[in-house]
């Protein structure tokens, strides 16, 4: 059977304790979980954006996103918790990293129907939906150009095909991350899709025809 | 248990992304609440889910749910800790609540069917503020909850050590079901059912109350089962002060040695039955406190009920079914009528009202229902038109059985103390060679 999907980096900045470990699990509470992996205030801004967003996405806490009803409070505990997504959502090329990581990312959903373990193959759906789930927030959005906003929708929407063409994968969560990432960015360019909290969208089939329209349209702004 | 209103709003996109429903349910005071039927992840993503999260929290015990994983996208913890929770298969009403609307799980407590508590309790429901928008249930073992972790695993963890942490323990809020206290009726017979597990409640066995001298034990018996055991105690009193006696005879519930229960005549031994504020009360011996108590860990056939030092478990509660229903002159029982052989009628006589229920024409190898007030005696008059004098019945209800025999084309019984328990009854009669009842 093969490794992971993803191959693992070597990060610019490890976490001193991990899950796994003894010092882990002598850890009494979820506040001291959060304690030991902020990165230290001289480390962080020293990171290139590309490390500090491959530290990010190794985050030993990352995951608890999906722990809440409305991911969007997950996503929100999670800026609330860990100063590396907050120095990351300060860098101007944050959203570009985070498109051709997605890009890369999707490029392999393939892999699924190759000899890959479960647990492999569900990190790789899992943290195909964290990328999609964190970088439309509008912390990424609002300081990125028009053209970069187009080419994450563009990624987005091959993304969203991708995992139409492996439904059996992604079904459950894999779907509703994709289009919560789009809503939020239709939102946050036009206005037009959610009066109240975007992890409260009904994704009928009309709000989903809606979606793919206006995702459409960005797109072919970019052109 | 509960209704499913099953409201099928199927949202499937053209493209089969969403196979989610809705499939509302109601809390316990009726109250439909917005519920959904998710669509469950890959295996690949419950195999992924299960080992991360018990990684990350490896103090906590992660609990089986579906496809032999705890992780799964079929239900939140809203879903489980105020619906799925409270069934005796959790499993098989898996609801999201609250998907559309953060604050649609708010329904059970504002129709009255859950009240805030100001401590922790067990059982009872917990929940954080709206910004975390989550739910527990408390477990017997203070500290520790049970909550589904939003879209992935199911955990036994403790307070602090969840995703939604840190938050301060007066974050939290408990609720308890509401449940009115019942008013107990003086002279009314109730069976004393553990709160521990209803299949149990407290009985004596034939043989204690039929010789006078004897005495206990009191002891714990399924009502299903137990044989020759009887449940109907009747309490006399008023307010929190009663005594108890052993359904119409003189004995009654006294302690026995230090933390030991009998039956002893007429026993004037004051017990206290005080609310628990669940819909359970606990019976205290008035002088030492003591209440009624199931040692060890669980309910067994045969255990003796003690007497012990006041705590909170479920073990010290008990509820009071009503047996009579004394309280409720309209309480009806089913009565079903078996014919082997027997053909003519059959009538009820109320002792108390004199009123009668004429079941006119039973033919051979009928069966026939009909319903009868149960809050006084009856006396069964038959008059047999089969031809054939020699005749046989038999009366059953859950707790005891009367037989007779007579020789003649009419015939009266005595008003058996049967009727004291309550129904549904079975009335078997026959005019073939050999009774009916040891078939």
């Amino acid at each position: 059977m093969k490794n992971d999907i993803i191959n693992s980096k070597d990060l610019a900045y490890d976490y001193p304790i991990k899950p796994g470990t003894v010092q882990w699990k002598q850890l009494k509470n979820n506040e001291e979980k959060i304690k030991v992996c902020l990165i230290p205030e001289n480390i962080l801004t020293g990171l290139s954006t590309q490390d500090l967003l491959d530290v990010c996405l190794e985050y030993p806490l990352l995951n608890n996103i999906y722990a809440f009803t409305d991911i969007e409070q997950g996503i929100d505990k999670l800026f609330k918790d860990f100063n590396g997504i907050r120095e990351l959502s300060k860098r101007p090329d944050a959203l570009d990293k985070f498109i051709n990581e997605y890009k890369n990312r999707a490029g392999k959903i393939g892999a699924l129907n190759e000899n890959f373990s479960h647990i492999s193959k569900g990190k790789f759906i899992f943290g195909l939906s964290t990328i999609e789930a964190i970088s439309s927030r509008k912390e990424f959005l609002k300081s990125s150009s028009h053209s970069s906003l187009a080419k994450l929708m563009s990624v987005l929407y091959e993304g969203y095909e991708g995992k139409k063409s492996n439904s059996d994968y992604f079904k459950g969560l894999g779907f509703q991350t994709n289009l919560l990432s789009r809503a939020s960015l239709i939102n946050f360019r036009n206005g037009t899709l959610a009066d109240g909290k975007l992890g409260q969208l009904q994704f009928d089939a009309q709000a989903i025809d809606k979606i793919d329209l206006q995702s459409r349209q960005i797109i072919e702004s970019l052109n | 248990m509960k209704k499913a209103i099953l409201i099928l709003t199927l949202f499937i996109s053209s493209l089969s992304s969403f196979a989610d429903y809705r499939a509302d349910i109601t809390t316990p005071n009726g109250s439909i609440v917005a519920a959904w039927i998710m669509d469950d992840m890959s295996i690949s993503s419950k195999a992924y889910s299960d080992s991360y999260w018990s990684s990350v929290y490896p103090n906590a015990q992660m609990l089986p749910t579906f496809d032999g994983y705890s992780s799964t996208y079929r239900f939140n913890c809203h879903g489980y800790a105020w619906h799925m929770s409270e069934l005796s298969n959790p499993l098989s009403s898996a609801r999201w609540i609250g998907r559309d609307n953060a604050i649609d799980e708010d329904i059970y407590w504002t129709d009255g069917s859950y009240i805030e508590v100001s401590a922790p309790t067990y059982p009872a429901k917990v929940t954080w503020p709206e910004s975390i928008n989550h739910s527990a249930i408390t477990t017997d073992q203070p500290g520790w909850f049970i909550s589904k972790w939003g879209a992935v695993p199911l955990m036994r963890h403790k307070w602090d050590d969840t995703p939604y942490a840190p938050y301060s323990s007066s974050d939290l809020k408990y609720y308890v079901r509401n449940i009115p206290s019942q008013s107990i009726v003086s002279g009314g017979i109730y069976s004393v059912v553990s709160a521990l597990d209803s299949t149990y409640e407290i009985g004596a066995h034939e043989l204690t109350f039929s010789r006078l001298t004897a005495k206990g034990p009191i002891q714990l018996q399924r009502n299903d089962t137990a044989y020759g055991f009887y449940y109907g105690w009747q309490f006399n009193g008023s307010g929190e002060n009663y005594t108890i006696k052993f359904y119409n005879q003189n004995y009654g519930l006294s302690p026995l040695g230090s933390s030991g229960l009998q039956l002893s005549y007429n026993s004037t031994t004051t017990w206290k039955v005080k609310p628990s504020g669940d819909g359970y009360f606990y019976i205290e011996e008035a002088v030492s406190g003591q209440r009624f108590t199931i040692p060890g860990s669980g309910a067994t056939t045969g255990t003796d009920v003690q007497l012990a030092t006041p705590a909170s478990g479920l073990n010290q509660k008990w509820k009071l079914v009503p047996i009579l229903r004394v309280d409720d002159p309209y309480a009806r029982e089913t009565m079903t009528i078996a014919s082997y052989g027997y053909s003519g009628d059959v009538v009820f006589t109320n002792q108390t009202t004199s009123e009668q229920t004429t079941v006119s024409n039973i033919l051979p190898g009928t069966f026939k229902t009909i319903y009868l007030k149960t809050t006084n005696p009856y006396t069964i008059t038959f008059t047999n038109g089969s031809g054939v004098t020699q005749a046989y019945a038999s009366l059953d209800n859950p707790h005891g059985r009367r037989n007779w025999a007579w020789n003649s084309s009419t015939y009266t019984t005595d008003n058996s103390n049967i009727w004291t328990y309550g129904g549904p009854y079975v009335l078997r009669i026959s005019t073939f060679g050999e009774p009916p009842w040891d078939e």
